[in-house]
């Protein structure tokens, strides 16, 4: 089955997710676009995936079709229609995380060394300050295609960070259509990070990411933040 | 909701710890320690950050000195959010006249490289300070630093200590503690930056501190930042 964009109907979907445990961040928000892109691309380039630089956006990855509609906002730009997550909870905390060497497995990393650093290094401890959000439901509203986009969240470990210690852990998720499409604006709310240039009126303006990779520096430019206030331009 | 309930705790909490003997007894010594300090000055000023400390300084010297002179540092667009910025000057020109005040910036902070040039804006804020202290003929500072900020906030001021250019340096409310501000600001209704409300509630009020934001001297709380400045509450019900 492709889940190339254009392989199925595009249609306005709500997805939702019941978690287990916290999710785990260092942004306010999950892209779904985001999502969408690093599963697509673990999907089809299952051992490329594991050796992806990380600090430098590869072509291939940039150019993804997702299985999403687009909003054209310039002749060759244009943002997913896939909102940010929606936490049922307003709250957030500080949790601190402690990476200590651990000698319990060390005959399996064939070390050499018979003296290990632990203040510098490979070996190096960790002490990493967190935010944490206590939500048991996380909403996205997204148009695409939803067999496709099923397809490819079979494949999601959890939400967020730290997943591999258990944050994040989904208990369920059900992607079903709506009747309206609340991707990218809903009731003049933004949805989503959306570039100025798309928009004609706004609330506040803030540098942020507006495509996936999100991480990426080439992809930051003053957007209008998911919740502020927005009219998008009449070009589509 | 619960982010109102929470504040409301916190509001009920200091305003029952500015009752307390012992926040009096600071309260009473920071205005020894300012009386003194006058006595020796003929021109102070008040350094303010716009952080709960130093507006706290800046209301215990005014009651005693209405006329001091304020001094008040813009960080620049790229480290000081333009609607906490004006927040702060707004709450200053509340505080004082307005021939009182001076705000001070500089062109080299309106570029992104004061991101992670940090010297960039150490010198160009000692340059103007240095420049103005001579102008205005200032001859000692109020400061809002405390011990309990740092060990080396602890090892390199008190209330008295001299600064690198001969100034001498007063520090008020150096023996008090985060209850003890907070217990001054709400017993007195001072004014303070809502971003500490946002920040109280992510990290707890004893941890709550206003530094540059997007910083990299501070880059254990840039994703902080992010939440603090960008999370905004969705405003629609889901089912």
């Amino acid at each position: 089955m492709s889940v190339a964009e254009g392989a199925g109907k595009f249609e306005p979907l709500k997805v939702e997710f019941r978690m287990g445990t916290p999710i785990c961040l260092s942004y306010p928000f999950i892209f779904f676009d985001g999502l969408i892109a690093h599963l697509l691309w673990r999907y089809s380039e299952p051992e490329d995936y594991r050796a992806l630089p990380s600090k430098r956006v590869v072509k291939k990855v940039g150019e993804l079709k997702l299985p999403l509609k687009r909003y054209y906002f310039a002749k060759d730009k244009f943002i997913y229609h896939a909102s940010v997550s929606i936490f049922d909870v307003n709250d957030a905390y500080i949790t601190t995380i402690y990476k200590r060497f651990c000698e319990h497995y060390l005959d399996l990393n064939r070390i050499k060394r018979k003296k290990i650093d632990r203040t510098r290094g490979h070996f190096k401890d960790w002490q990493i300050k967190l935010v944490y959000i206590p939500a048991k439901k996380v909403t996205f509203y997204a148009n695409g295609d939803a067999e496709a986009i099923k397809m490819l969240l079979e494949g999601l470990p959890g939400l967020g960070k730290k997943t591999s210690i258990g944050f994040g852990v989904i208990k369920s998720y059900k992607v079903r259509t709506v009747k309206e499409d609340w991707s990218i604006v809903r009731d003049g709310i933004a949805m989503r990070s959306i570039p100025l240039e798309a928009v004609e009126v706004y609330s506040e303006a803030v540098p942020m990411a507006w495509k996936a990779p999100y991480w990426a520096k080439e992809n930051v430019a003053m957007c209008v933040p998911p919740f502020a206030i927005c009219r998008l331009k009449n070009t589509s | 909701m619960r982010s109102t309930f929470r504040d409301m705790q916190a509001e009920e909490y200091f305003l029952a710890w500015a009752e307390t003997e012992e926040f009096k007894k600071k309260v009473e010594n920071a205005k020894r320690v300012i009386q003194q300090a006058l006595s020796m000055a003929e021109k102070p000023y008040v350094a303010v950050s716009g952080g709960k400390d130093s507006l706290t300084v800046l209301h215990l010297v005014l009651r005693e000195k209405p006329d001091v002179d304020v001094w008040h540092w813009d960080h620049g667009k790229w480290l000081m959010p333009r609607s906490v910025e004006q927040e702060i000057v707004k709450m200053l020109r509340k505080m004082c006249k307005s021939e009182q005040l001076v705000i001070e910036s500089s062109k080299s902070l309106d570029e992104e490289e004061a991101r992670w040039d940090y010297k960039r804006w150490y010198r160009a804020f000692w340059e103007k300070l240095d420049r103005i202290a001579k102008e205005r003929k200032w001859d000692l500072c109020f400061l809002g630093i405390r011990a309990e900020e740092s060990h080396r906030r602890k090892s390199r001021y008190d209330f008295f200590t001299k600064d690198s250019l001969g100034l001498t340096i007063c520090c008020p409310i150096f023996d008090w503690g985060w209850r003890d501000v907070w217990a001054y600001v709400f017993a007195n209704k001072l004014p303070y930056p809502k971003v500490y409300d946002r920040l109280a509630e992510l990290v707890g009020w004893e941890n709550a501190r206003l530094t540059t934001f997007f910083d990299y001297e501070f880059a254990w709380k840039m994703d902080l930042d992010k939440f603090v400045l960008w999370k905004k509450h969705y405003p629609f019900e889901e089912d």
